[in-house]
């Protein structure tokens, strides 16, 4: 279970008095639990997810994960560590463009320190649709074909935590429909938490709770 | 392939152009740091072996006109010595041995050289184990005799093999008067001494006298026996000081030291190879310099995918190893390539140089091409170093909708 309490994040401005790009009071994150963040441009929704995935150090307040400072004390959790806790999907899907799909995957287990099973990543990319493309470069790709490769690389560990920032912004409503349904689906059968930042209604009706930024109050999921 | 590696190798692939620049420009680098670094070297020691086996020539004209005519076998003798100059200085006991040679004739643009057979056992330096000009086939000219040595490059370059007949002709161009009613019975060929004399062809010097009427024997009458030069081993340092101190104020004949001469025109070239070395050691490290710059800009501009790396788990030493393969992967080629052909251009020069004088200039490749690879190889460990330092330093991510600095909340 993650837990955030009186969490502030500024940043220094040219100016001299620094911008707040964050503020909440409280927020509980149960382990499986599925929460929508909503709020206009810059209310702080990438922003939090950033705090949450431990890339960035709030300038007040606190998270605890299951009871313990997150990131901790060093600031900066190893990578390979908050990798194997913490999934990203992005609204652009940052697949690397020199690799195929499966070289893609394959590079991700690696980094993760996964053993290699190349029936595995075959199998997770037909899981998305994706079968008989493993071949292919990002770049010979359908937006929409590019961001279910992307959820079939988080789907490669049981992560804790998937954070996922406009995952279907940039899509047309049938992708968009299909990579939602992976997320969750992926939230379930691993039971991990996953916190999508959207304002689409459609998406943040598929979800059981919401935090919408703009009432800087608290929420949970 | 390691992970690192094959990421490197899916990027170096898919950024071709960025990859083909690298791998042309590091190719130019390298070659102009080769063709400039190494060719004095090479061509240093060719004189200094050319030069070897004379310690001491006496004979006429200026050190620099004797050296280049007898040494390397290039252009013209000042003019001739009494044969009795010889003599006396074989008598003299600060002299070890002495052998005459007579410039003057030529078959088909190749000198012929009278001299005697004393040359054959002559040692380019005392310890050498075998005479500089030993044989490869045959034997020696008898003395008197029509008989004719050819250098190894002579007797390739002029299709003879022993028994075959060389005819001489006045001067040393192509075209003289032929002494045809005299020729030469080749008798031997010698091994290549790697030097000038590979284009010699030596006879007797009796024989050289006689094809210009004058008598081997002088007898009563008056001598007109002559040499060019005479090749001269002291007895020692001392005595060879000794004998130029002497020889100085002579007005017969002048004594030069070969070595010396060669140490002021390597001197003069030194200057030359000053600038050159420069301009291949700039080629070198101004040529690392904007490696680094250039795949350290070229990992800016593709800094989302290293982000991307790090949020699935790429330690900064992982993204610098996949930068420092990367680059390596782009430049290793070309500096291979670069190599290579600055190696192939020198050994053309060389062999030009060679073709044209038998001098032989060192060419290949040695630690110093290692050294070479040095410099564009720790650019590369530089650049990936950087990347992962620079983006170690960044926080957040910056995925495209969200690369803009945050705005307060309303």
């Amino acid at each position: 279970m993650i837990t955030v309490s009186r969490l502030v994040k500024t940043y220094p401005s040219p100016g001299g008095s620094p911008i707040t790009a964050l503020k909440v009071d409280w927020l509980v994150i149960k382990d499986a639990g599925q929460l929508a963040l909503t709020g206009p441009s810059g209310s702080g929704k990438s922003t939090l997810l950033a705090l949450l995935g431990g890339v960035e150090r709030p300038t007040s307040g606190e998270i605890r994960w299951d009871g313990e400072d997150w990131p901790g004390a060093a600031g900066r959790p190893p990578a390979r560590v908050r990798a194997r806790r913490v999934g990203f999907v992005f609204q652009e899907p940052d697949l690397l463009p020199g690799l195929s799909l499966y070289d893609n995957l394959a590079a991700a287990a690696w980094l993760l320190g996964l053993p290699a099973n190349p029936g595995g990543l075959r199998e997770r990319l037909a899981r998305v649709g994706l079968s008989g493309r493993e071949g292919r470069k990002p770049g010979q790709l359908s937006r929409g074909e590019r961001q279910r490769a992307a959820v079939a690389r988080t789907m490669l560990y049981p992560h804790n935590l998937v954070l996922a920032d406009e995952p279907t912004a940039s899509l047309d409503g049938e992708n968009a429909g299909l990579v939602l349904d992976l997320l969750l689906a992926m939230s379930r059968e691993t039971s991990g938490a996953l916190v999508v930042a959207t304002h689409d209604p459609r998406v943040m009706e598929r979800f059981p709770a919401r935090f919408d930024l703009r009432e800087r109050g608290g929420g949970g999921a | 392939m390691s992970g690192h590696l094959a990421v490197a190798w899916g990027n170096a692939r898919h950024f071709r152009r960025q990859t083909g620049v690298l791998v042309l420009f590091s190719l130019c680098a390298m070659l102009l740091a080769v063709v400039g670094l190494f060719p004095g070297h090479g061509l240093g020691e060719g004189l200094t072996a050319a030069v070897r086996p004379f310690d001491l020539l006496v004979g006429r004209g200026g050190s620099q006109q004797m050296v280049i005519s007898t040494v390397f076998l290039q252009d013209y003798p000042a003019g001739n010595l009494p044969y009795r100059l010889v003599e006396e200085l074989r008598a003299d006991p600060r002299v070890e041995s002495a052998v005459p040679l007579a410039f003057g004739d030529s078959h088909r643009g190749y000198r012929l050289i009278g001299t005697e057979a004393g040359i054959f056992s002559w040692k380019a330096a005392r310890g050498d184990p075998e005479p500089w000009l030993g044989f490869a086939e045959g034997r020696s000219f008898s003395p008197g005799g029509r008989e004719a040595v050819l250098g190894a490059r002579a007797a390739r370059d002029l299709g003879l093999k022993i028994g075959d007949l060389v005819v001489s002709a006045h001067g040393m161009a192509p075209g003289g008067d032929e002494h045809e009613d005299s020729p030469y019975r080749v008798t031997g060929i010698l091994a290549s001494c790697r030097g000038p004399y590979d284009r010699a062809i030596l006879v007797d010097i009796e024989s050289v006298w006689e094809a210009h009427g004058i008598p081997a024997d002088p007898g009563e009458g008056s001598d007109r026996r002559q040499a060019t030069v005479v090749m001269v081993k002291p007895a020692g340092y001392v005595e060879a000081y000794q004998l130029a101190a002497e020889f100085s104020g002579r007005p017969d004949a002048d004594l030069v030291f070969p070595a010396q001469a060669i140490l002021r025109l390597l001197s003069l070239l030194g200057q030359a190879d000053w600038l050159f070395r420069a301009v291949g050691l700039a080629a070198c490290l101004l040529g690392s310099a904007i490696l680094l710059l250039s795949l350290y800009w070229s990992g800016l501009a593709r800094e989302r995918e290293m982000e991307t790396l790090r949020l699935l788990g790429a330690e900064r030493g992982d993204l610098a190893l996949i930068r420092f393969w990367e680059g390596v992967i782009a430049v290793l080629p070309g500096l291979i390539a670069g190599s290579l052909l600055g190696h192939g251009l020198l050994r053309l020069a060389a062999g030009a140089l060679e073709s044209e004088t038998s001098l032989h200039a060192a060419t290949g490749y040695s630690l110093a091409d290692l050294l070479l690879f040095s410099p564009p190889l720790l650019a590369c460990l530089a650049a990936g170093g950087l990347a992962a330092a620079r983006l170690a330093r960044k926080s957040g991510f910056a995925p495209p909708e969200s690369a803009a600095p945050p705005r307060p909340s309303p």
